[in-house]
Parts: C-alpha cells; sequence; structure tokens
C-alpha cells in the first residue's frame, strides 16, 4: 500500500537491518575482543553500567584482576578499586603482564560477563533457532498446504480439520506442554518452534493450491496425466511462491520471538548457553538495579522482529499491492 | 442458515476432541509423562502401587483414555496432583484473572488500534500517517513479554504509578466497592498494556491497509458522484466493508492474546490460566496441565466460531455464503 519510492526504501532498510544482524552474529561475534563466557573480577566489575571501563591485569594464577586504575610502580602494581586502593606484587602478575583496558559498551552482568559480548554470540544462536524451526515448519507446511489444497472429498476435509485442530491449541500452551516432555535442549527447541509454526504455511499454502487448481496450465498439467507429486511441486508451488517468502518472513520474526519468550521462562535453549531469552531472564531480577542487562537482548530482539516485520510487509506489497492479508 | 451453524458447531466439536485427544496422547506418550511421576525410586514399592491405583495410573491406556473422555463430558477433569483439589476448581479460580486480562486487551486492541489506523487512512501521506506508521511498526515488533518488562521498569520500578505485580493489593477483599474495584483496575493496566500495544499496533496497520485498498474502487466514485455526504461515504461505504476482516482479524486475536497471557502472567504474578499451566509444568501436575491446554484451546474455538458468526452478520457476502450452505 506503498508508493514504490516508499516501498523500494522500506525494502532496503529491511535488507540493511538484517545484513547488519547476521554481520554482527557471525564476524561481530567472532571479532569482539570479549568472550561471552570471561567474569571479569565480579568483586570490581560486576553490575557494570554500559560504557563503564576498567584496567585489567593478568596474575600469575590466570585469574584477571580489573580496577579502575592500575599504576606500574617499582615493585609491583597500584590498584584504585571501587573501596579503596590494593597492591599487587610484581611477582603474583603472569609473567609479562600488562595493564591493559576493557570497556563495557553494554555493560557487564552480575558475574563480570561482557554483556556485548553475550548479545552478539546470544545473535547467532537465537537467529540459528529461528532459521532452523522456520525451514523444518516450511519443510512439513508446504507439502501438507499443497496436498489439502489440491485434494478432494475426504481427504481434503481430513487435511483442513488438522491443520485447524492444530491452529486450535494457542501456541504457548502447546509449547508448553510439549516442553513439558521432552528434556531442555537446543534441538527440541526447534522441533517445538516448528512443529507450532507450521500451521500458518500450511494455511496459506493450501489456500494459494486451490485457487491455482483450477487455473489452466494446472488442469493442464493433469490432463497430460503428469503424477499429482509433480503438479503440484513443478507446476502450482512455484507460482504460490510470493506469499510463502512473505509469510517465511513473518514466520521467521514469530519464531525469533517465541524462541526469546520459550527460553525466558525457561523452557527453551537450556541457560549457559546466550540465547536472548536466556539474557533477558537473566535480567529480570535485576532489572531495577542494572537494567541494561535485560532491556539490552530485549532491544536487540525487537529490532530484530522489526526487520523481519519490515520485509515481509515490503515483499508483501512488491509482490501484490492489492492484497492485505491479515496480520499474525 | 441453521443447519451451516449446526455443521460448524460440529466441526468445532470434532476439532476439541481432536486437541483433547492430541494432549492426552501427548503427555502419555513421551518420557516425563504421568507414568514418570510415581516411578519415583525414593517412593518406596508399596506406597507407588497405591499411589499408581488412587491416581488410576494403573490401568491400560485405551481404558484411561476413554474414563478420561468420559469424565470430560461430564465435566470432571480429576484431581489436581500437587493441590489435591479438584482440577475445575484449581481452573475456575484461575480462568477470571485471564479473561480479564485478555478482554482489557482486546478492549485496547480494537479501542485503540481501529481509530488510529481510521485516522492514518483518512489523512494518508500526512505526519499523521506517518507518525502512525512508525509508531505502530515499532509497537508491533516487541514481544509482549519484552514489553511487560520495560512497563514494568518504568511504571512500577521507576515511577511507581502503578503495582508491580498480583491481581490486587493483599487485604483489599475487604474494602468498599470502588476502591476495589479501582485496585483491581490498576493492577491490570500494565499486563493489559503489555498484552494489548502491540496487538492495537498490528490492528491500525491492517486497517489503514484495508481503508487504502478500497479508497480508489469504483463503488465509492460512484457513492461521491451521487452526491453522498462524505461521512456517510466513509462509515458506510468504506468502513462497513472492512468490518468483516476486522471481525476476523478478533477471532484470530484471541488465540495470540490467549498465547501472550502466559509470559505477561508470569511477569507480573497474576493466578491466570497461564500461570497456572507453567506451575502446573513445573510440578509434573499433569491433569492440570491438561485441563489448561484444552480450556485455553476450547476458548479459541469458541472465538473463532463467534467470530464467523459476527463476520456473517456484517458481511452480506458472506451471509450468502451461508445461506447456500
Amino acid at each position: 500500500m506503498l508508493e514504490p519510492a516508499a516501498n523500494r526504501r522500506q525494502l532496503r532498510a529491511a535488507a540493511a537491518l538484517l545484513t547488519l544482524l547476521v554481520v554482527a552474529a557471525t564476524l561481530g561475534a567472532a571479532a569482539w575482543p570479549a568472550s561471552p563466557e570471561q567474569t571479569l573480577d565480579p568483586a570490581e566489575a560486576a553490575l557494570a553500567p554500559p560504557g563503564a571501563r576498567f584496567a585489567t591485569l593478568e596474575l600469575a594464577d590466570g585469574r584477571l584482576l580489573a580496577a579502575r586504575s592500575i599504576v606500574r610502580e617499582a615493585t609491583g602494581y597500584r590498584l584504585r578499586n571501587r573501596h579503596g586502593e590494593s597492591f599487587v606484587a610484581a611477582d603474583a602478575a603472569a609473567p609479562g603482564a600488562a595493564v591493559e583496558t576493557r570497556r563495557f559498551w553494554l555493560g557487564s552482568d552480575r558475574f563480570g560477563r561482557d554483556v556485548a559480548a553475550r548479545l552478539l554470540h546470544g545473535a547467532r544462536l537465537s537467529l540459528w533457532v529461528a532459521a532452523a524451526s522456520m525451514a523444518l515448519a516450511l519443510g512439513f507446511g508446504v507439502p501438507l498446504g499443497l496436498a489439502a489444497g489440491l485434494a478432494r472429498g475426504a481427504a481434503a476435509r481430513a487435511l483442513l480439520a488438522l491443520i485447524e485442530a492444530a491452529q486450535a491449541f494457542p501456541r504457548l500452551f502447546l509449547i508448553v506442554a510439549l516442553a513439558a516432555l521432552a528434556p531442555p535442549r537446543t534441538a527440541t527447541t526447534v522441533a517445538i518452534l516448528a512443529a507450532t509454526g507450521w500451521m500458518p504455511v500450511a494455511r496459506l499454502v493450501r489456500a494459494e493450491a486451490r485457487r491455482l487448481s483450477s487455473a489452466e496450465f494446472v488442469l493442464a498439467a493433469r490432463g497430460l496425466g503428469l503424477p499429482p507429486w509433480r503438479v503440484a511441486f513443478v507446476h502450482v508451488l512455484p507460482n504460490a511462491l510470493a506469499p510463502v517468502v512473505v509469510e517465511a518472513s513473518l514466520g521467521m520474526a514469530g519464531a525469533i520471538a517465541s524462541e526469546a519468550a520459550l527460553s525466558f521462562l525457561g523452557l527453551g535453549v537450556p541457560p549457559p548457553a546466550a540465547s536472548w531469552g536466556n539474557l533477558i531472564a537473566d535480567g529480570r531480577d535485576l532489572l531495577r538495579d542494572a537494567a541494561w542487562i535485560a532491556l539490552a537482548p530485549a532491544g536487540a530482539l525487537a529490532l530484530t522482529v522489526l526487520a523481519c516485520n519490515l520485509l515481509a510487509e515490503g515483499l508483501r506489497d512488491r509482490f501484490d499491492p492489492r492484497r492485505t492479508p491479515l496480520p499474525s | 442458515m441453521r443447519r451451516h451453524l449446526l455443521s460448524r458447531l460440529l466441526t468445532a466439536g470434532v476439532l476439541l476432541w481432536l486437541v483433547l485427544t492430541a494432549s492426552f496422547a501427548l503427555l502419555h506418550a513421551l518420557p516425563g509423562g504421568p507414568g514418570a511421576v510415581v516411578e519415583d525410586p525414593r517412593v518406596p514399592p508399596a506406597q507407588r502401587v497405591r499411589l499408581r491405583a488412587v491416581l488410576g495410573l494403573d490401568r491400560p491406556l485405551p481404558e484411561r483414555y476413554a474414563r478420561f473422555l468420559a469424565a470430560a463430558a461430564r465435566g470432571d477433569w480429576g484431581i489436581s496432583f500437587s493441590s489435591q483439589r479438584p482440577v475445575t476448581r484449581v481452573l475456575a479460580d484461575a480462568a477470571p484473572h485471564t479473561l480479564a486480562l485478555g478482554a482489557a486487551a482486546l478492549a485496547l486492541e480494537f479501542l485503540l488500534g481501529v481509530p488510529l489506523g481510521v485516522a492514518a487512512a483518512r489523512r494518508a501521506g500526512s505526519a499523521l500517517d506517518h507518525g502512525v506508521r512508525a509508531l505502530s511498526l515499532v509497537l508491533w515488533s516487541i514481544p509482549s513479554f519484552a514489553l511487560a518488562l520495560a512497563l514494568l521498569l518504568v511504571f512500577a520500578l521507576e515511577w511507581t504509578w502503578f503495582p508491580a505485580g498480583g491481581p490486587s493489593t493483599p487485604g483489599a477483599a475487604a474494602w468498599p466497592l470502588l476502591p476495589r474495584l479501582g485496585d483491581r483496575l490498576a493492577h491490570l493496566a500494565l499486563p493489559a498494556l503489555a498484552l494489548g500495544l502491540p496487538a492495537a499496533a498490528a490492528t491500525a496497520r491492517f486497517v489503514r491497509a484495508a481503508l487504502l485498498e478500497v479508497a480508489g474502487s469504483p463503488h465509492l466514485v460512484a457513492a461521491r458522484a451521487r452526491g453522498l455526504h462524505p461521512r456517510t461515504i466513509f462509515l458506510r461505504h468504506a468502513l462497513l466493508p472492512a468490518a468483516g476482516p476486522m471481525v476476523e482479524l478478533a477471532g484470530l486475536s484471541c488465540a495470540a492474546l490467549l498465547s501472550g497471557t502466559l509470559a505477561v502472567e508470569l511477569i507480573f504474578a497474576r493466578p491466570g490460566l497461564g500461570r497456572a499451566a507453567f506451575d502446573a509444568l513445573a510440578a509434573r501436575d499433569y491433569p492440570v496441565l491438561l485441563g489448561a491446554t484444552a480450556l485455553s484451546a476450547a476458548g479459541v474455538l469458541a472465538a473463532s466460531f463467534a467470530a464467523e458468526l459476527l463476520h456473517a452478520a456484517v458481511d452480506p457476502r458472506r451471509r450468502a455464503r451461508f445461506e447456500r450452505a
């Protein structure tokens, strides 16, 4: 429902956001100086606000000390801490250790871990889980929708009933019921999201297939005696692809949000791993004292969903400016 | 018409049965199901046998299924494993909280979303339109549990305008009616906003798009040519045709809102259905889990059925299809 220029701008914005996200999740996560698991001297650096800077010194036993400032003196290092000063003898420091600075661009969590590093690594996990579950949902929903749309009689009714029954479950309740039964693993989360995300795809493909089933080229393909699977996949599916791509983009947004909700509830990716939902859950009881722990991943989550939604809307307007399907 | 209604009701019944069967099968077929509860090695064998008998777990699966269906039809959903209360009581205590939250969110969705969408569409391309579109895009993209946390942080923790959680202030039951009602509403406000705002954003976008789609259509040109008042044209010829899809949207919203209540109820500590299901999951209290799932599924089915009826009421084309059937 936009003029072409605005449509192009919207698609470009979505593409830029998504590219940024994928780059951040791959190159960014690999290149970021801090690791997501490393705890930097919790006594000093825990719950540091965004932008906080620390001087660090590696000790001979491998621990990293953090302080406001560290000054090299003749016999060792003088550390200015949160609560005063301390002194580290030169032989307690790791051989060849140098004073370095570390900046927490998005603050640190209660263990002194870098929120930005966790966010970047979480992006990889969250995006991977969402993409894998969406691929599974498409792999299941597309053939089922084609079958439901092209079949006739009792088979068509049974398939439609199956789709409707699956959709009658409120999604999160179904997720909870499924999570109760399978051990919490990343693969389980992918399976659960796929099992609860294929219905809109199947519905849409069914509607498109039904619409196309009386088109002349489909009748011609049937008349030539082609096998049903060939009619479905070679003649019907390519003509129904545009709305499927839109739906996949919307579904991706839904899968990312659902993964986060699921992990937030403690039913998704098991905790030591840094998925966005886990990060938000980590920050939940520190909301008053260290809001950045929950807000940074929540913001990243919203931005990602926004990008997927923008892409879906832009593509929908591009493919078929006259259609306004129900938002999901 | 009546025949079609009956057939729709029948379909809804079949769907409910499918949902029940699927829940039952899921809960029993997979590891960690009800059987595992009474196979804890720390429980003495004699007790285990008795527990199995008390809970009816010693009977064969088909018999359990038949008993489950028969009992469910009678309204007997079994006894909660963890609280020893009838499941129907547990659910009856929880459902009003969820219903209030869902209704408030649905009201917000339409009272906010429809006027905003209409305003944006009537002045398409204006600053107002751009504002509504940008705002709704952002709100639409914030998952409600994340929005719930943000609202909690800002309006309950930073500025203590609203209570941070619970259904009401402890001891409020003894207050006079009006303060008690106000207290309930104050506790409802943030959760309802967290659920309702993203939904309102989606509705505003939908309404705007639906109105713009009919904007250039011949029947509007014809109405203008007949000299009708612009308001009449807008209300009867542009808005009314969009009412049908809006009703369908409301039906779909019910399912989404019901899903959303789960996380929101946990964040705001409201003892609703979502929380009951979540606690039942944590305690492996499968009768309650089954009941909550079935009840929410029934709610979704009822909503979509009502939406279909309403759609027929506002859209003559839909009604015609009903009457032909």
